[in-house]
């Protein structure tokens, strides 16, 4: 109850809008600019952590080495940390004048780029923390039986372990997916937010909120909205499909 | 391992395997030998912590010994990886893979070997036909009872022909009725594949009813083997006795399954 | 069903380390698998150790006397007090309905279960801008309700009760979600062992059903405290940003950094953090614990389990 009222509202507050503002609003050059950029570079970043974390999820449950245990708590940090500390702290990162900014031939702050790399940072964790539980509990019997019926490490890994923990990837790559599309406090101000160029659009509904024009910002954000819970369906649905076929309940 | 042809049944020949888990007290196996010739089926027989399936996962190269010599025929394959081994393996847990068909699951053996795609078909149905299992290809593996996902393990094990079939505890999860006829069915399929084989149980009945000799282990080493109407009517050490107080044996003399 | 599953059957729900050891058929050659760690230990480094170190780094630049000096600024230190009030009103509400929908929802099966969890996990997936957004067309002005609140002289909206709701709205799902799976898991065979020995309802919660979950409530709660106190967007909109009077330390750090003060927004960025990695211990240390339990094969929380079926028995 207490979740749905705060929503609902804001679809309800767009609804009675008229319809030529609210789609003034909603397709302005500015608003689409920023949907394409948070869409796209959400997109780019989960596909990215989809590699990163499970990579992190097999080394973390898969090897020995001194520190694994500290690494798998600190994976949690992006994710634990205040997204304003992560967004001041990325961009002293990669500004013109930061460590890595430095060293690199082009600009990496307040370019989509900039953007992207934030939200890998703050998506990784759900990929590795969808997929590690799982890898763990599957244990290493199916990959027994593989390579005693003559697989090599490889066609091992990629015809039956991979595959298997496709239903955990996905929830995972979802997850980040989601997250990073509303995200604020860590891409705001490494963005630069400059309109057109880098502007997300959670930033675009502030922007106009500042400027007190309250339907163009609930406009912007009934489209966000509802971006937001189809990613959230279509990531049950999905969940629901991959699960039963696998055979095994899909992580919560 | 032949890739196509029939396959060649060759003895096991195990002499005084030992091997010691990381941080464990005593031995899983402590020094253990024996022989199986070729075509024939033996039976590892004994309680749990016998050491009897760290002995088959030696055998698969799931493990490797700390000491001691594994061969196949004339090879010696104690250092050889798993995969190169030319063993079937039947897990006691069946590990089939869940995310593939019946079908996916038999002929995965012959995929990973670049079998062409007419050739592995061909005998993926053979095998199923083997098993009974006819026209169960496109099924899930999900959809299947304990009984027909054992079976269809077993296809699987044995579609790359191998020299040497390894058994975990077959059925160890099924309920008994559904035991008791596998049992049965196991020991004809051998009769009439002639395949070298070990079977893991902890069954007295059962490794008498299927298996020609039993190898009986106690704490990681051999405490008798033979026949096993013979081995239960003469036990060797108090351990014998103990384990087969009760149990009913058939004698040899006695057919029980009619000639194939 | 036909599930293949390891002999070892590991408990942990949540334990992302494995007790499993790989045997030699099953471990990457091990080229393969210095580059991999090599790699992972790569992105680690800068993709997280790299901020963390900045932020500190940052915030001390100046010397230690710079750095108490901006963290004990009367501005910081009312943006704290929010802050912590905040933190101090919304987690426990978080926990009350944590505790009570994942109750709920783990150990019984209603029509709309599934269709509540989603709701749980709502605010998760909204942006909390948007989330900010709706507290404001709710309590605003221009809302509905907002001529009634100003009659009565009730400031939500750019006001602490405001920026509470928004909290609360926000690390609502926090407690919930990690108790659901460890109360699914142990359905309620407890509770009805305890209820046949005579425990009354409340009894059985208290001593029997919160015992079970307690690490995942520890849990649940370090992660919902960490997110309340650092909660930028919702705030950010709900807030108004008026200094001193509406400025969490999140927005505090903000303002700073807008006006170049580099070294205060650091400075009381490693405040937040100081805030953020004691969460991060709490569930490191509650997972050691988890694969320690693990590995020892006996589970100590289970007494009261024990007990209620050895008495049904």
């Amino acid at each position: 109850m207490f979740v749905l009222i705060p929503l609902s509202t804001v679809l309800l507050t767009a609804w009675t809008l008229s319809p030529d503002r609210f789609w003034a609003a909603v397709g302005s050059p500015r608003a689409v600019a920023s949907y394409r950029l948070s869409f796209g570079a959400s997109l780019a970043a989960a596909l990215a952590n989809t590699v990163l974390g499970v990579l992190f999820a097999w080394v973390l449950v898969r090897y020995r080495f001194p520190g694994r245990r500290a690494l798998d708590a600190l994976v949690d940090l992006p994710f634990a940390l205040p997204t304003a500390v992560s967004g001041i702290a990325l961009t002293a990162i990669y500004a013109p004048t930061g460590p890595v900014g430095r060293i690199m031939r082009f600009p990496i702050a307040f370019t989509p780029l900039g953007v992207t790399i934030a939200l890998v940072f703050i998506g990784l964790p759900f990929v590795v923390r969808a997929v590690a539980p799982v890898l763990a509990e599957m244990g290493t019997s199916a990959e027994e039986a593989s390579a005693v019926l003559g697989a090599t490490r490889w066609q091992t890994v990629t015809r039956v372990t991979l595959p298997m923990l496709f239903p955990a990837i996905l929830t995972g790559t979802a997850l980040a997916f989601a997250r990073a599309l509303g995200e604020y406090g860590s891409v705001v101000f490494i963005a630069g937010n400059m309109p057109m160029r880098t502007e997300i659009a959670p930033l675009l509904i502030m922007t106009k909120l500042d400027e007190y024009d309250y339907a163009g910002a609930t406009a912007v954000a009934s489209v966000l909205l509802v971006g937001s819970l189809a990613v959230l369906l279509i990531l049950n649905r999905l969940q629901a499909l991959a699960g039963a076929r696998a055979g095994m309940r899909a992580a919560a | 391992m032949t890739p196509r042809g029939a396959a060649v049944p060759v003895a096991i020949d195990v002499r005084g395997i030992a091997k010691t888990f990381k941080g464990a007290d005593a031995p899983a196996v402590a020094n253990v030998s024996l022989y199986v010739p070729e075509g024939r089926l033996t039976a590892l027989l004994g309680p749990s912590g016998s050491g009897k399936t760290t002995m088959l996962r030696m055998l698969a190269g799931l493990e490797i010994p700390d000491a001691g010599s594994v061969r196949f025929g004339d090879t010696d394959v104690t250092l050889r990886p798993a995969r190169a081994r030319g063993v079937g393996l039947v897990f006691q847990q069946y590990a089939l893979f869940r995310h593939m068909t019946v079908f996916e699951n038999i002929a995965f053996p012959l995929r990973v070997r670049h079998w062409p795609r007419p050739e592995a078909r061909a005998r993926v149905e053979e095998l199923l036909a083997l098993v009974r299992l006819d026209g169960f290809g496109p099924r899930r593996v999900s959809s299947l009872s304990g009984g027909q996902a054992q079976r269809v393990a077993l296809a699987r094990a044995l579609a790359p022909r191998p020299s040497v079939l390894l058994l975990d505890e077959p059925f160890g999860a099924l309920d008994a009725q559904v035991r008791s006829e596998l049992r049965r069915w196991l020991r004809s399929l051998h009769d009439q594949l002639h395949v070298t084989s070990v079977l893991v149980t902890h069954g007295r009945e059962e490794a008498s009813d299927v298996a020609d000799e039993v190898v009986v282990l106690h704490q990681g080493r051999v405490q008798q083997a033979g026949v096993p109407a013979h081995v239960a009517a003469n036990p060797a050490t108090q351990f014998v006795e103990e384990f087969f107080a009760g149990a009913r044996i058939h004698s040899p003399s006695i057919p029980l399954y009619a000639a194939s | 069903m036909i599930v293949s599953r390891d002999a070892s059957g590991a408990a942990g729900a949540t334990a992302a380390t494995a007790a499993t050891e790989a045997t030699e058929a099953t471990q990457d050659h091990p080229l393969v698998r210095l580059a991999l760690l090599t790699l992972v230990v790569a992105v680690f480094a800068l993709l997280i150790a790299l901020p963390l170190a900045v932020v500190l780094t940052g915030a001390f630049r100046h010397g230690v006397a710079a750095y108490v000096q901006r963290v004990t600024d009367p501005l910081t230190l009312s943006a704290l007090r929010l802050t912590l009030v905040v933190v101090a009103v919304a987690v426990p509400v978080n926990i009350a309905f944590g505790l009570g929908a994942a109750w709920a929802i783990g150990k019984f099966d209603f029509p709309g279960r599934s269709a509540l969890v989603t709701l749980i996990d709502l605010p998760f997936a909204v942006s909390p801008v948007i989330s900010g957004l709706a507290f404001v067309l709710l309590f605003g002005g221009r809302s509905a309700i907002g001529p009634w609140l100003v009659a009565h002289n009730i400031r939500i909206v750019f006001a602490t009760p405001g920026i509470v709701l928004a909290t609360v709205f926000v690390t609502f799902p926090f407690v919930a979600r990690e108790l659901i799976p460890v109360f699914e898991a142990r359905g309620t065979i407890d509770e009805e062992a305890a209820i046949v020995s005579g425990a009354s309802g409340w009894q059985t919660f208290w001593r029997v059903t919160l015992p079970s979950a307690r690490w995942a409530l520890l849990s649940g709660v370090a992660l919902a405290v960490a997110r309340a106190a650092g909660e930028f967007g919702a705030v950010s909109v709900v807030s108004g940003h008026i200094r001193g009077r509406t400025n969490t330390l999140p927005l505090h750090v903000e303002v700073l950094y807008d006006s170049y003060d580099s070294t205060g927004a650091f400075a009381v960025a490693s405040l937040l953090v100081a805030v953020a990695l004691p969460t991060l211990v709490v569930r490191w240390a509650i997972e050691w614990r988890e694969e320690s339990v693990a590995r020892g094969g006996r589970v100590r929380d289970d007494s009261a389990a024990q007990i209620a079926s050895a008495e049904a028995a």
